[in-house]
């Protein structure tokens, strides 16, 4: 049976997030954190979907970059193929899911990021919810880019009110006071399209919040270099969307972060891994976590073979700008830093063959990496080219380097038996396995 | 009609852009001149003019491979840069003493780095940020991203660049632009004198060689092309593309019964535009105003498709263009989306469109051919 079919034979829920009546069941501290996290995040996309229902103000993002600010004006953001993506797969299943991706490659071919390429599709095949406003960030990548003006030459779309942040090819004052400049016309445009208006105080207030989310997922983090590494990726990625995306200044993300962090120090104490696996081999993923198949090919490492992704480019924790409140325009420079610098998308696809570098020395070392797997996603065109450079600060390092070549949505661009014989001969030929 | 001198002079075009290393740069270089490589249309060619340099605008011509570039760049990687990151490798850029790389595109950008990864020793590696949205703010971080690369080259290169000399090079490349359009105009006629391929040839000339001897030089080609018109005939073609150095591309759709009439085309139309304003109180604010708001704009620009589709729509009434061909290299996001949005707008219009996928170095065999040719059966009706 391939890869595929057994795939479909199991529901989607369990394909993509495991068994969740075996969460519902577990008493371990651990799996009833997990739980919790599923239930926050079905109540927020209610939320979501309520107030774009009742035409409250949201915002549909291309870029996750500006959280705080959303926050504290109290608009709703949300991803532009967050629900079609949703809605494919739970009227469709897998197959749903893979029809839109069929019919968004019959539009604009098989070489684009897929993640755009649906993005695209949903707003042509009119598929994607309306919100108040649309807000871009016109210099993440080509496609993402290009994306933003296929959206506003739609007829549908052509009137939204849309904003588009670009950040340079550079770090350094200029570039985040460049950055802090279009925020605050960002700002004013929201408040001129909503009504709503930005209160500074609760600006600070979010970014106050948001300032112990990041230190909390930092010290969560800091608990998965332990040696056997015991949180896996779909904890960290809620750890991650607690911290840096629809969790960002609510209190009860912060509580949950907080539990997190106990629970997790004291699977440290006990020197507990992951349940049932006998960690062997540590790897690094260079790219964020592909959600659709990634639990089929990261348990099966695990369980086979002792293989633990114990850390992706978007769980990592790069020293994060902590957002300096004691005065306004401190508070600007450090939210165009993070906006842009910080993390996921921006920081991979914008940050230079430096930054690429310093990445990988820094997780290689930290969490004592065997191994460092390059995905290829085929979007991200930027960061293939950097992967000779990658690959030349691995053997200085003396980790080796895997250059996979997937796509991180659809799997049958390669197929995950494919890809985990691929990481299996490696390991092998490394002498890890 | 045309004259036996314009036809050498169109030969001599053709001849400078065949080659990378013209002899009109191997002139420049035996007189001591330097020569700085540009990747794309948005680095400002008149501040390295103004520094008394030679621009040249950097392509992958005579490129058989890109086996030394692969390793670099992947292979996800647009042939355009792919293959020129491969000619420099092979040391077919070492004449450039200096190259100044742009954010261009993810591909484009990629490539400051992965020259230095390759030891390839050009003396002066500078990398300008473009944005990539069209703002007074956006405009003001361009103007100081141009003061920046002026300090640097005139750092390195022990020069002084003075505001007169940014004015006459502004002048002189606003000369080129003037009679680029006058060699366009040409192009109007119901049987021009002068081939899409051709034109092409002329066009990137104007990249790679001193702009005075090319201004002289393209003077005598229109001095002997007759403005009535000349003896070419075929379905009138426009075409939209992006890094398109290579005429013979088109020479082989002009052979099946087309004739490129226009174009929207980095190596083209886009190296016109308007001028840029002369005499103003800033040339480096009229510079960066020019590139980022009043050239024809490139797909990268965010809010810039509007002037963009109207540019094409205007061309095509101009040039009684009957079809237009949408020619897109592998992997390339931006002309990719762009292509679709131009085809649903074309289709509102009635205009036939094509998009053509292919690699940079041009091979036109089967299927593709096919595909022109029932193209053009079509717009025969
Ligand atoms: S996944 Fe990569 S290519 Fe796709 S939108 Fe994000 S940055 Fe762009
Ligand atoms: S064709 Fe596209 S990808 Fe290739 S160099 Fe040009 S803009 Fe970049």
């Amino acid at each position: 049976m391939s890869e595929q079919d057994s795939a479909s034979e199991k529901s989607v829920i369990e394909e993509l997030f495991g068994s969740i009546t075996a969460l519902i069941e577990s008493q371990d501290p651990y799996d009833r954190l997990m739980l919790e996290a599923y239930q926050m995040s079905l109540a927020r996309t209610s939320r979501v979907k309520r107030a774009l229902e009742e035409q409250k103000p949201t915002a549909a993002m291309g870029g996750n970059c500006i959280p705080e600010i959303l926050v504290a004006m109290d608009i709703e953001p949300f991803q532009f193929l967050e629900f079609p993506f949703q809605d494919a797969i739970l009227y469709g299943g897998m197959e749903g899911l893979r029809d839109m991706v069929d019919k968004s490659v019959e539009m604009f071919g098989p070489h684009m990021c897929s993640f755009v390429r649906l993005a695209c599709y949903a707003v042509e095949a009119r598929l994607a919810p309306f919100p108040t406003v649309v807000i871009g960030m016109s210099s993440i990548c080509d496609s993402g880019s290009a994306a933003q003006q296929l959206v506003s030459n739609h007829p549908d779309w052509k009137n939204r009110p849309s904003y588009s942040i670009e950040s340079p090819a550079r770090r350094d004052e200029k570039s985040y006071e460049y950055i802090a400049f279009q925020l605050k016309e960002l700002v004013a445009f929201l408040e001129k399209i909503t009504g709503q208006k930005l209160d500074l105080d609760k600006l600070k207030e979010v970014c106050e919040i948001s300032n112990e989310q990041l230190q909390l997922w930092w010290e969560y983090n800091e608990l998965r270099r332990a040696i056997p590494c015991p949180s896996d990726w779909k904890f960290a990625s809620m750890v991650n969307q607690m911290a840096r995306y629809w969790g960002i200044g609510k209190p009860e993300s912060t509580a949950w972060l907080k539990k997190a962090v106990a629970v997790l120090g004291e699977k440290v104490k006990a020197g507990k891994g992951l349940e049932g696996i006998k960690e062997k081999i540590r790897f690094f993923w260079f790219d964020f976590p592909p959600i659709i198949w990634g639990d089929r090919l990261f348990r099966s490492l695990a369980e086979e073979y002792g293989a633990v992704m114990v850390m992706d480019l978007y769980s990592d924790n790069p020293p994060h700008t902590m957002i300096d409140t004691s005065n306004e325009k401190a508070m600007w420079m450090g939210l165009a830093k993070r906006a842009t610098y910080d993390f996921g998308m921006p920081r991979i696809a914008l940050g230079s063959a430096d930054l690429y570098r310093q990445d990988t020395i820094r997780v290689v070392k930290d969490f004592s990496m065997d191994a460092v797997i390059w995905p290829g996603h085929k979007g991200h065109k930027d960061a293939g080219a950097l992967v000779n450079i990658v690959a030349e600060q691995c053997r200085e390092l003396g980790v080796p380097l895997l250059n996979l070549g997937c796509d991180l949505l659809d799997d049958r661009v390669v197929p995950v038996g494919e890809m985990k014989k691929k990481i299996i001969d490696f390991f092998q030929i490394t002498g890890l396995a | 009609m045309r004259t036996a001198r314009a036809g050498e002079l169109l030969k001599d075009f053709s001849e400078i852009t065949g080659t990378l290393y013209n002899p009109h740069i191997g002139d420049w270089k035996k007189r001591g001149g330097k020569v700085v490589g540009i990747v794309c249309c948005p680095v400002p060619k008149e501040l390295i003019q103004a520094a008394g340099m030679l621009p040249f605008r950097i392509r992958g011509t005579g490129s058989q491979g890109t086996e030394l570039s692969e390793k670099f760049t992947g292979d996800l990687c647009c042939s355009f840069p792919r293959n020129f990151f491969n000619q420099a490798q092979k040391g077919k850029l070492d004449f450039l003493d200096g190259v100044v790389f742009s954010n261009n595109c993810d591909h484009y950008r990629r490539l400051y780095d992965n020259w230095h990864a390759a030891g390839i020793r050009t003396p002066f590696l500078h990398m300008i940020s473009n944005p990539k949205r069209i703002a007074e703010q956006a405009r003001q971080w361009y103007e100081n991203e141009m003061v920046a690369l002026l300090n640097r080259l005139q750092e390195h290169f022990g020069v002084t660049v003075t505001e007169a000399e940014l004015e006459q090079a502004i002048r002189q490349s606003n000369e080129t632009r003037r009679l680029q359009r006058r060699l366009y105009e040409l192009r109007k006629a119901g049987h021009p004198s002068l081939t899409g391929a051709e034109t092409l040839a002329v066009m990137v000339a104007s990249t790679c060689m001193p702009p005075q001897t090319y201004n002289q030089k393209l003077e005598s080609l229109l001095s002997e092309l007759d403005p009535a018109g000349g003896s070419h005939q075929g379905i009138r073609l426009m075409i939209v593309s992006s890094s398109l150095d290579n005429p013979v591309f088109l020479t082989l759709i002009e052979d099946l019964g087309g004739l490129i009439v226009a174009d929207y085309s980095c190596f083209g139309a886009k190296l016109i535009g308007p001028d840029i304003e002369e005499n103003s109180s800033s040339p480096l604010q009229a510079l960066s105003r020019h590139y980022l708001t009043e050239a024809i704009s490139c797909p990268r620009l965010y809010g810039s498709h509007p002037q963009r589709i109207q540019f094409i729509q205007e061309t095509i009434r101009e040039y009684k263009v009957e079809g237009v061909i949408g020619d897109w290299l592998t992997f390339c996001d931006t002309w990719n989306i762009f292509h679709y949005m131009l085809k649903q707008e074309l289709k509102k219009d009635g205009i036939p469109f094509l998009m053509i996928e292919r690699e940079y170095i041009p091979s036109f065999k089967g299927q593709l051919k096919t595909r022109v040719q029932a193209f053009l059966e079509m717009i025969r009706g």
